[in-house]
């Protein structure tokens, strides 16, 4: 058996007749002027704002066009909306053989058993503690800890080379920086701006470029090296005396 | 620069050289090769201060401060350098070794 509907008195909002209508009803029409009315009770509930929950995002920059959108700081992936390239957003941590290209967005740690063998790897940070046997790209930097080897080269921001670390690369390294202290060996090592070669470091290199050097007492270098022609405005010298006093310290 | 020195200098006190020198200078104490100046041969001493230009290479036991437009050639031996950006540099690097 049917059970029965429950009903209300409803009453119209243009004319005041009033009619029986379903509890649950949402909408109806006056049966007297035909006036179309919505349930008071739905539409007090609609007008009800649904509030989104604010997504934090960040920018990101195609690595292949550079064209700048923006997406959610946790998202993992996402396509470029000029060229469309696939971007991968979070970190990588090889641990054995990889074989193949990667290209990420975010951290690249190539573990002290790991070995990248794919022709290029390009992240925004690389933390290298294996091997490579393919090119490295890091845009912001490319650190060294442990016991690493690199078959081909490599470039980047920044090359960072850990106190006690040891660095092996069989072909160039070409970094924006570099700050180097333990040790590097290397075919040919060329930095656009400063090297920084600390108290314990040392650096064999068969060339070296660069644009300004600074190596603490202690450090150790031996190669051949070049700087880099570059325009800079002439200083303002101080007094021979200054001089003499500047060299001793 | 007016002053020309034929053969090699010799300085056991701190000094600037302010000269075309073609030879070599050895000084145990710390020097200034100002710019302009021109050295032909090697410069040995204990801190050096290069402004000028030596051909021949440096060998400083301490420090070694290439400035901005200072031009060296053949080889660098030093324990610890500095070689500020607009220095010119073309040779071998031994430092600290």
């Amino acid at each position: 058996m049917a059970t029965a509907i429950a009903k209300v008195e409803v009453s119209c909002p243009e004319c005041g007749h009033v009619q029986m209508e379903s509890e649950n009803f949402i909408s109806t029409v006056c049966r007297k002027c035909s006036f179309y009315f919505k349930s008071p009770l739905v539409s007090a509930s609609s007008k009800k704002k649904t509030h989104r929950a604010t997504i934090p995002k960040r920018e990101l920059t195609c690595a292949d066009c550079g064209a700048v959108q923006m997406v959610a700081e946790e998202a993992q992936s996402s396509s470029c909306l000029e060229c469309g390239r696939h971007l991968e957003l979070g970190h990588r941590l090889i641990e054995g053989e990889l074989l193949g290209n990667l290209s990420l967005e975010g951290e690249l740690e190539i573990g002290p058993r790991g070995n990248f063998g794919g022709a290029k790897a390009r992240a925004a940070r690389i933390l290298l503690k294996g091997r490579a046997s393919g090119f490295l790209e890091a845009a912001e930097w490319l650190r060294v800890e442990g016991q690493a080897k690199m078959k081909l080269g490599a470039k980047g921001g920044e090359l960072l080379i850990s106190e006690g670390a040891v660095l092996e690369a069989g072909d160039t390294l070409a970094f924006q920086s570099a700050k180097i202290e333990g040790e590097l060996r290397c075919e040919k090592l060329m930095v656009e701006g400063a090297v920084w070669i600390g108290p314990r470091a040392r650096v064999v290199v068969e060339g070296i470029v660069f644009g300004e050097m600074t190596l603490e007492s202690g450090g150790r270098l031996s190669g051949f090296g070049e700087v880099k022609a570059k325009f800079v405005e002439a200083r303002k010298e101080p007094p021979i005396e200054e001089k003499i006093s500047e060299t001793s310290n | 620069m007016g002053l020309q020195i034929a053969g090699s200098v010799g300085l056991d006190h701190d000094g600037v050289i302010r000269a075309v020198v073609k030879g070599d200078i050895r000084s145990t104490s710390k020097l200034v090769i100002a710019r302009e100046s021109v050295v032909s041969g090697v410069v040995h001493a204990r801190d050096i201060r290069l402004e000028g230009r030596v051909e021949g290479g440096v060998e400083a036991t301490g420090q070694l401060w290439l400035v901005a437009g200072s031009v060296l050639r053949t080889r660098c031996v030093a324990k610890a350098l500095q070689i500020d950006a607009g220095a010119n540099f073309f040779g071998e690097f031994k430092v600290g070794e």
